[in-house]
């Protein structure tokens, strides 16, 4: 092998890469735009971002899963048209082979390179014994604890010797003890190192977790995905969570990944605009939680999203559509990973139920363009019905199958609480009749 | 990646499931007569025919079943031949398959009392089987035998069902269950 090219060709190499998924008729969806990276040698690095920014299609196309639709992906300057020897992961959901022993699925990787059984075996053992497995090595996965099946997980990862170690939310499936115990030990190992790695490449929509364990943190946007910041994180490990300085660099995310684009209305933190913007499934019983809270002492009608993720144990992708909703719906500002309760939002704080339900309906049919829309045509229509399919037609022009049913089932949940109009499920028709 | 992907092939499996096996009898026993073989064994394919595809149907659903993730480890860790049909695809399957084998089974059982007695013109072929034996009866018209005849067949049918099947079944669900 060529010595100069492996000392100075990074890991990993991403130029100017975008993915499209195209879908039949309904247009092009762009999931990843220009997204260029290195990843080098001895670095934790995470890809940080919300559901849906394309993030784990990425660590996909660095696997060689997927081709991506341009640009260029190279793995210590060879082009990935397959997945690279120098490449193994770890998944979300695990992926062990049900009918294959925990040590069995250990040597998987091992026995697709040819080496011998007594190797084999000898390498999946002390794999198997690094990852805090002994023991367990005849058990089947389903008889293990999710802790410990992605200790198979990574066991299986790292026996292959793999100078690239891919992490799809690898914590993200186990509770919130089990992760954390996971994250130290896999930290201690990778501090010590005691793992045959150079590098680590992480998926996570954790905040925390990528502050915790990462050397630099690449935080991508939404619809489509791009690097919107590259952080690198100083702190010396073993981090602190309760250290000021680990608050404020969380904070400092959570500002990032909450600013408001200058210059764009605020009906871009959805992708589409007008009656195609596509609506984020929240009901309206969580958005008035979140209204409450934020009303309510110590935060008085403004509070630090990070203080409140951290109080309720939410996760990012759970906070953001709930805040987001409030802001197209003029009951919260968002910025610099603050929320702030407007007028209307206070006013909804103080009100009665059927105060409140007056007010939603007000904002609905004036903020969501798909409510207006479907009230609109409501209003017009002699018998004041009209079927669900006419608008999924119109949605569908500018939006997947998926994506349009969510919006749909979003604008009926809201509909329905502020009683502006009515949907049957059965017949799957709109109507101004109130159901009583 | 070995790839089997169940959508484009299985309209094509339909459409030849819907034709009806007699339409091969014809051939078969012409090749049977000419080259004169043995009727006992040269006439099971005829029973495999119309049943064969309740294996296909399941094996096609099975592999179109097979969670992602696991394919998408298969492909990271470059399992290939041999070891991904052994440790990935057969095992993935196995339930799939096994239902389908139970289908067939049976309705082998039933296709054996047409298939074990076929004629063609002149010609009439016989294995020597509890098909024919029904068959043979009811062209008869002898009651108590094909009374007995399929009493006999219900019991075999139940008794391998017990024996094999489930209990091959039983294996699956325990072994292979993908959750």
């Amino acid at each position: 092998m060529d010595v100069l090219a492996t000392t100075t060709a990074p890991l990993v190499e991403i130029e100017h890469l975008s993915h499209v998924y195209r879908q039949g008729g309904a247009g092009d969806h762009a999931v990843l735009d220009d997204v260029s990276l290195k990843l080098r040698d001895n670095e934790i690095v995470a890809l940080l971002g919300r559901s849906g920014c394309g993030k784990s299609t990425l660590l996909r196309i660095i696997a060689g899963l997927m081709p991506a639709t341009s640009g260029v992906v190279a793995i210590e300057g060879e082009p990935v048209t397959a997945p690279a020897p120098q490449v193994a992961m770890v998944f979300q959901s695990f992926a062990l082979f049900p009918w294959l022993t925990v040590l069995e699925n250990v040597e998987i990787g091992l026995e697709a390179q040819g080496i011998g059984l007594d190797e084999r075996r000898q390498r999946a053992i002390a794999a198997i014994d690094l990852i805090g497995l002994d023991g367990y090595e005849s058990a089947f996965p389903k008889e293990l604890s999710g802790g410990m099946r992605q200790r198979v997980g990574l066991a299986r990862a790292l026996v292959v010797h793999p100078k690239v170690l891919l992490m799809d939310e690898p914590f993200s499936a186990l509770d919130v003890l089990t992760a954390e115990t996971l994250r130290t030990d896999l930290l201690d190992l990778w501090c010590e190192g005691r793992m045959p790695i150079h590098s680590i490449l992480m998926v996570t929509h954790n905040i925390e977790e990528a502050v915790l364990m990462c050397d630099r943190i690449l935080v991508f946007s939404s619809n489509p995905g791009r690097i919107l910041a590259e952080i690198k994180v100083d702190l010396p490990q073993p981090r602190n969570r309760l250290e000021p300085n680990f608050r404020a660099l969380v904070d400092d995310i959570y500002a990032r990944m909450t600013a408001r684009p200058s210059g764009k209305p605020k009906e871009g933190l959805f992708a589409g605009t007008g009656i195609s913007m596509v609506l984020p499934r929240v009901s309206p019983n969580r958005q008035a939680g979140l209204i409450e809270l934020v009303a309510a002492e110590p935060y008085n009608g403004r509070a630090d999203l990070p203080a409140i993720a951290g109080d309720f144990l939410m996760e990012v992708d759970d906070l953001f559509p709930v805040a987001e909703t409030l802001q197209l719906l003029r009951f919260a500002e968002v910025e610099h990973g603050d929320i702030r309760l407007t007028e209307a939002g206070k006013r909804f704080a103080r009100a009665e139920l059927d105060e409140r339900k007056r007010l939603f309906a007000q904002h609905v049919v004036t903020y969501v363009p798909l409510a207006g829309h479907i009230k609109r045509v409501l209003d017009e229509r002699a018998g004041h019905r009209a079927p669900a399919s006419r608008f999924r037609d119109e949605l569908e022009d500018s939006m997947s199958e998926e994506q349009a049913d969510q919006t749909l089932r979003a604008v009926i949940s809201w509909a329905r609480y502020a009683e502006v109009f009515a949907y049957d499920e059965d017949s799957g028709v709109f109507s101004l009749e109130n159901p009583t | 990646m070995g790839c089997v992907h169940g959508r484009p092939s299985a309209p094509i499996a339909q459409f030849l499931a819907a034709f009806p096996a007699n339409v091969l009898f014809p051939i078969v026993v012409a090749g049977i007569v000419s080259f004169k073989l043995n009727p006992n064994i040269w006439l099971s394919p005829l029973m495999v025919l119309g049943t064969q595809w309740y294996i296909l149907f399941n094996v096609i659903a099975g592999a179109s079943a097979f969670p992602t993730d696991l394919r998408e480890a298969s492909t990271i860790y470059r399992l290939r031949s041999v070891q991904w049909w052994r440790k990935v695809i057969l095992p993935g399957i196995f339930p799939y398959y096994v239902t389908g084998a139970l289908t067939a089974s049976g309705g082998s059982w039933n296709a054996s009392i047409v298939a074990e007695v076929a004629n063609w013109g002149d010609i009439k072929l016989k294995a020597a089987g509890l098909g024919a034996y029904i068959a043979e009866a009811t062209q008869a018209g002898d009651y108590p035998r094909v009374v007995l005849g399929i009493g006999v067949m219900s019991l075999f049918v139940v008794v391998i069902n017990r024996l094999l099947w489930r209990r091959l079944y039983r294996f699956g669900e325990r072994r292979f269950r993908l959750t």
